[in-house]
């Protein structure tokens, strides 16, 4: 394993959580939110979080973009396989799979909002999550 | 009420386990890193599994499959197992007759209680992490792998089920038998069930019984004072609105017909019989009907009435109702049979090898000169099925086919009969099947459609000439069986397999 490629694509990742953060504390601290715009903030985020922000895929389905992040993350350094293919452990996961259920994690932190797990994980697209989400900050959750 | 194969669904409860860390910790139990060790995660990642597995399902599930809401239960790694999760399971098994589990690490052994719990079929979802061994192996060790299923992949879900399903039909099936004399085997059908209740303790199969004579009594209208048979009862007699209906189906039958050589009355005497025996299956709530036409035809009452069943069992038939000649229940169920691997709907007949031999084919009963004569070019591994009942749906259930309409009595003209030309069908695969008249093993066949005879023909006879691919082991292995076997169009022999699997029966495949 290259270690420069590894602590590059390591930072790389540090700064897209950043970045992702900083799309949410934005969305909270929006005084005109609209539910349009929060699907704006949250797709950016997913951008953000997925490493996709630089070349952004033409697509709004959550699944194709968990799939095309683990794509980038392991051309950006190989290595990484070993700890984004989760699909090696010992538990039913595919990669994909646990890639959403932590950006579904995530989400509730950043945006400080609670979601059906039910629920959530049947959401396939960006607008269908804001959908969720917006419906959780208008109830004040 | 008639209930139909295809009004049979198989109740399938989907039963999802998931384990739930309370804790953020690491150590063995602990797959995963990063925010995924955070109390929270589980839950989600139990959805996300659960998600995948149900949309498999929606995927995998074949026809006749009705997927109930599925019920959720696990632990935490308080390694907790609460008698209110099964109270929740006891209320959802009652109406299941399959639980599809979705098991994982940490929840095996709920799995493997969930099926000793409750004595219902269990399948293990192929993608249960290592679940399908392990809860498998556990189960068999414990007595209790009959009736516990792990298949392999997702790809091999449809067959399983649609397995599973045909075995419900077949346990559902309830046959009328129009007895004459012998209540279960008739002097044209000796190879039919002899022990009906060694047929019911195998296959779950329930026979009812009526009088041949209350029925033909009953083809006309009411008697003052009741029957002969039935003196002062009031029993299911010919009524105007029968009558109505037979005058309209005589109408779409002549008037479908390509051609049609019976009279109408004959046609209607034979009309009568059929709405007769379906009043019958409906009272008797049965779904199959068998009536022995050579034990009954000595009474000479079906000369003196002027019909026969023919016409009946084809229009059963068609409808996806077995329903066979010559008092034969075990053709009746073995119809069934391919009625619920296949959805199609079956004929039936004499089944016998066509031996070329010495540049000739032997002299068998059912098949023309002329047509013999036009197999010789190609006459290896024949064989040819033949009877009186065709019907008009015989390549699809939803779609009719040209047919004729004929009389079975050569003199006398009476027996409406429906007609189809098999010659039509050159190159279709057929499946054909029988059950052994034990009940313990199933003919299952197939082959290819080389042409037909008889389609203008009077009396008994329809004739589909197959070949199949190896005519001295098909004919050893029918000699298990018995003569009549029933067919249908396309190659169902991997379903037929399957059901013979999960029914405990082996398959003798030719």
């Amino acid at each position: 394993m290259d270690d420069r490629r590894l602590e590059a694509a390591r930072a790389r990742i540090r700064l897209g959580q950043r970045a992702a953060a900083g799309q949410a504390r934005a969305a909270r601290e929006d005084p005109a939110l609209t539910r349009q715009s929060l699907e704006g903030y949250l797709r950016q985020y997913i951008l953000e979080k997925f490493l996709l922000a630089d070349c952004p895929p033409e697509t709004d389905e959550l699944g194709v973009l968990a799939r095309e992040s683990l794509a980038r993350s392991m051309s950006m350094a190989p290595g990484l396989a070993a700890i984004y293919d989760t699909s090696a452990g010992c538990s039913s996961a595919s990669s994909v799979d646990t890639k959403l259920a932590l950006l579904l994690l995530a989400v509730q932190k950043d945006f400080r909002v609670r979601l059906d797990p039910a629920r959530a994980v049947r959401a396939e697209r960006v607008p269908e999550l804001t959908d969720m989400i917006w419906e959780n900050l208008r109830k004040g959750l | 009420m008639i209930r139909k194969a295809s009004d049979i669904k198989l109740k399938v409860l989907p039963v999802l386990f998931g384990m739930e860390h309370l804790y953020y910790y690491e150590g063995p139990c602990r797959l995963v890193d990063g925010e995924a060790l955070q109390p929270g995660f589980d839950k989600i990642g139990n959805e996300m599994f659960w998600k995948g597995f149900l949309d498999n399902i929606a995927q995998y599930m074949p026809a006749g499959v009705e997927v109930l809401e599925p019920v959720r239960g696990g632990r935490t790694d308080d390694w907790d197992n609460k008698e209110t999760m099964w109270e929740t399971f006891a209320q959802a098994v009652s109406g299941a007759d399959v639980a599809f589990v979705f098991s994982n690490l940490g929840v095996d052994d709920l799995a493997i209680e969930f099926h000793l719990r409750f004595p219902i079929p269990m399948v293990i979802c192929p993608t249960s992490s290592y679940s399908p061994t392990q809860v498998y192996a556990a189960l068999k060790a414990k007595g209790r792998g009959e009736e516990l299923y792990a298949p392999m992949s997702w790809t091999r879900v449809p067959l399983l089920f649609t397995a599973l399903r045909a075995r419900k039909v077949i346990r559902s099936t309830r046959i009328l038998l129009a007895s004459r004399g012998s209540s279960t085997v008739s002097y044209a059908s000796p190879d039919t069930f002899a022990d009906q209740d060694r047929i019911t303790r195998k296959l779950g199969v329930l026979f009812r019984h009526v009088s041949i004579h209350e029925v033909m009594d009953q083809m006309s209208p009411a008697l003052p004072g009741g029957n002969p048979t039935t003196p002062g009862r009031r029993t299911l007699d010919l009524t105007e609105e029968d009558r109505a209906e037979m005058e309209r189906l005589a109408d779409e039958l002549l008037g479908g017909a390509q051609y049609a050589d019976v009279e109408r009355q004959y046609l209607l005497n034979s009309l009568a019989a059929y709405l007769t025996v379906k009043k019958h299956m409906d009272f008797a709530d049965c779904n199959a009907f068998t009536a022995p036409c050579p034990d009954a035809c000595s009474t000479r009452r079906m000369n003196e009435q002027k019909f026969t069943f023919c016409l009946t069992h084809s229009l059963l038939n068609e409808q996806g109702i077995p329903s066979a000649c010559e008092f034969d229940a075990n053709s009746a169920l073995s119809m069934q049979a391919l009625i619920a691997v296949s959805g199609q709907s079956p004929y039936m007949g004499n089944t016998s090898p066509l031996p070329y031999e010495n540049g000739g084919f032997m002299p068998l009963a059912g098949l023309s000169e002329e047509r013999k004569a036009a197999l010789l070019a190609d006459p290896e591994n024949l064989y040819y099925m033949h009877h009186s009942v065709p019907h008009r749906c015989m390549r699809r259930p939803d779609k009719r086919e040209p047919y004729g309409l004929n009389h079975f009595a050569y003199e006398q003209k009476f027996g409406a009969v429906l007609r189809y030309d098999f010659e039509r069908d050159r190159g279709q695969v057929v499946t054909v099947c029988r059950f052994s008249p034990d009940g313990e093993k199933m003919l299952i066949g197939r082959g290819e459609v080389v042409g037909g005879d008889g389609y203008q023909m009077p009396n008994c006879r329809t004739t589909v000439i197959f070949r199949v691919k190896d005519q001295e082991d098909f004919y050893r292995k029918q000699l298990e069986v018995g003569n009549h076997c029933a067919l249908v169009f396309g190659d169902y022999t991997r379903e037929l397999a399957a059901l013979a699997e999960v029914l405990g029966v082996e398959a003798l495949m030719a």
